[in-house]
């Protein structure tokens, strides 16, 4: 567990309370060779009073154990460094236009992370040799990923000549999205990979039926972190449409565009649990579709009804209104009932009727309270 | 084209526009001159249904504004105080999903797109650039070939030359003179003197609440006699004793 937490929290810098870009201590035209800039960068990130911290309590935890080894402190000094080196591994990706090849090295780093996570959970591995043979691949990767940059930031470059389509651009270079997008794809990803783990290794599935609930998780997410108050996150294209054409039917068509790949994404990613909950297969589908449907239709009228101004990823006050993410979870928890018996499958039909009604009524509410909105986005 | 009756527009008990008529037609370059925060954008917002009034009523082609079609809002190009484009998008992309809501097609976007950006764009690269990383005059280019590309009837344009250089900024009268037709109406507010009086032919000035002007460029200048900033300043009555008090200038 303190692995695990040493690893997290070193990553959770970069994210919390609010996203921080990369920086690059060395530009372009400094005379030294890229290996010394990545380095150096590298290096002169652990000079942090962060660092210093971790590093007594790393200490302070080892003199404290009862088995006090070396094991024990040069593991969890790698998962150290390893944190800080994965942490600039997925900026470097979210940060930089790198090369394809890049691209391809950092998803396979994925998998390694996932490989990562679950030996610190579980510790199907050996610690120390794995943990240090893994700093070294990451390290070797953001070497990799630092050679790969092409000269701008991700943010100042949109090629049109490029063949992703305009709703793809969109989504990937706006970074408040890009960002809570990328976080929710990534914990999903972690879940599903312990939770197949332990489905190949026979374990108990967690406890009972929860892990099922986090197949919901990441659309949850996406919905109670933005989604709800969508306009205020594409401002401009919102604005765009209602003075160009001001058809509701349209912007919601365009709110559909800008929510298909991450809820494709996140679908596909959850297509292996259903080989795992196999026998739950109808509950699973039905939950899956009902929640998405009234996810989707209800950020609409969340959208319309409690704007709220955007201006961090993560702000005191949150993305979307408090009070239309507590909605959210509850209807959701009240559709989980579903798992409890059989008579509330009758849930499902009425929370889809719902769905369309708050499309319809989203309608009226957009019109009646398009002022406001304008107000609280721009 | 543009009517607005008895309109009223105040925030926080702070009156900003009074009991306003207007009646803009088409064949019109219509300006509004005005001090700054006078309520030139205010005006312009409220007739584009962005902000709500307190009083009054606006029709766009005998419809009140908040009523238009979708067909008729498509007749609207227009360039707001806050330029509205979006930043995720480059300069040709931001075209061609305008275009898209417009429902103009592709062969005929393309072109418009080609024809608008090679003549306000020097480097055509440009257009494929993020507009996130325009500059202020880039912004406005793009927004007013936003604006432009359907070729609107009513062409409303809030500061369209301020943060253009010279040079584009005449490019952008001649294109106005160009657009300019008897079925169309240009609605523009602005400070810029210079290029308003090359491309105007109605002025109206607004000053402390009121329209205080409303009539022809003939009429405002006194058929030549007048430059357009005398003519502007004997309306307004700029406040000249102050200075006076001003002794260590």
């Amino acid at each position: 567990m303190i692995y695990a937490a040493l690893f997290f929290i070193t990553i959770s810098r970069t994210f919390i309370p609010s996203y921080n870009p990369l920086k690059l201590e060395f530009p372009n035209y400094y005379p030294i060779s890229v290996f010394q800039k990545y380095s150096l960068s590298l290096l002169g990130d652990y000079i942090k009073p962060f660092f210093f911290y971790m590093l007594s309590f790393i200490l302070t935890a080892t003199f404290f154990r009862e088995n006090a080894d070396f094991n024990f402190l040069a593991t969890a000094f790698a998962y150290l460094i390893l944190g800080n080196i994965v942490r600039q591994n997925i900026q470097y990706v979210i940060d930089f236009k790198l090369t394809k090849n890049a691209y391809l090295a950092s998803f396979i780093a994925i998998g390694l992370i996932i490989i990562a996570s679950i030996n610190i959970a579980f510790s199907f591995l050996d610690g120390v040799l794995i943990s240090w043979l893994l700093v070294v691949l990451f390290f070797l990767l953001g070497y990799y990923q630092h050679y790969s940059i092409i000269d701008e930031r991700k943010s100042s470059i949109a090629n049109s000549s490029s063949k992703r389509g305009i709703n793809f651009k969109l989504i990937v270079n706006n970074k408040k999205a890009r960002m809570l997008i990328i976080v929710g794809l990534f914990f999903k990803i972690i879940v599903i990979v312990v939770l197949i783990i332990q489905a190949y290794k026979g374990k108990e599935l967690l406890v009972d039926n929860i892990p099922i609930m986090w197949l919901f998780i990441t659309p949850l997410a996406f919905f109670t972190y933005f989604y709800n108050n969508i306009w205020a996150f594409w401002p401009s294209l919102m604005v765009n449409m209602e003075l160009r054409n001001g058809d509701y039917y349209q912007m919601i068509k365009q709110g559909l565009q800008l929510m298909k790949f991450p809820l494709l994404i996140d679908f596909i990613l959850a297509l292996p649990l259903l080989y795992i909950f196999s026998d739950k297969l109808v509950f699973i589908s039905l939950f899956y579709i009902t929640s998405v449907v009234f996810l989707v239709s209800f950020s609409f009228f969340w959208s319309a009804l409690l704007p709220i101004k955007v201006k961090k990823v993560f702000q005191r006050k949150g993305a979307t209104n408090m009070w239309s993410s507590m909605a959210t979870m509850l209807a959701i928890a009240i559709l989980a009932l579903m798992q409890v018996n059989a008579w509330f499958y009758i849930i499902s039909p009425f929370f889809l009727a719902m769905s369309a009604a708050a499309i319809w009524f989203s309608k009226d509410i957009y019109r009646d309270n398009k002022h406001k909105i304008y107000e609280k986005i721009m | 084209m543009i009517r607005i009756e008895n309109l009223e527009k105040s925030y926080v008990n702070k009156l900003v526009i009074d009991k306003l008529n207007l009646e803009l037609n088409k064949g019109m370059i219509y300006s509004l001159l005005g001090k700054n925060g006078v309520g030139k954008s205010t005006l312009i917002n409220i007739i584009m249904d962005i902000i709500p009034t307190n009083a009054g009523n606006v029709f766009i082609n005998d419809t009140p504004h908040n009523e238009i079609t979708k067909e008729q809002k498509s007749k609207i190009g227009f360039i707001g105080e806050n330029l509205a484009i979006i930043d995720e998008l480059s300069g040709k992309d931001f075209l061609k999903f305008i275009g898209k809501i417009y429902g103009i097609a592709n062969n005929i976007l393309e072109k418009r797109i080609n024809d608008l950006t090679s003549y306000f764009f020097e480097n055509s690269d440009d257009i494929n650039k993020s507009i996130s990383g325009y500059s202020t005059g880039m912004r406005k280019k793009i927004a007013f070939c936003a604006a432009v590309i359907h070729t609107p009837e009513i062409l409303i344009l809030d500061e369209p030359f301020s943060g253009l250089d010279p040079l584009v900024a005449n490019q952008m009268t001649a294109f106005l003179q160009q657009y300019k037709r008897d079925d169309r109406l240009i609605f523009i507010s602005s400070h810029d003197l210079n290029y308003v009086e090359k491309i105007a032919t109605h002025i109206g000035v607004l000053d402390n609440e009121l329209l205080v002007f409303n009539a022809s460029m003939e009429d405002f200048t006194h058929n030549g006699l007048n430059s357009l900033d005398n003519a502007l300043l004997k309306i307004l009555k700029p406040n000249d004793s102050e200075l006076s008090k001003i002794d260590w200038l």
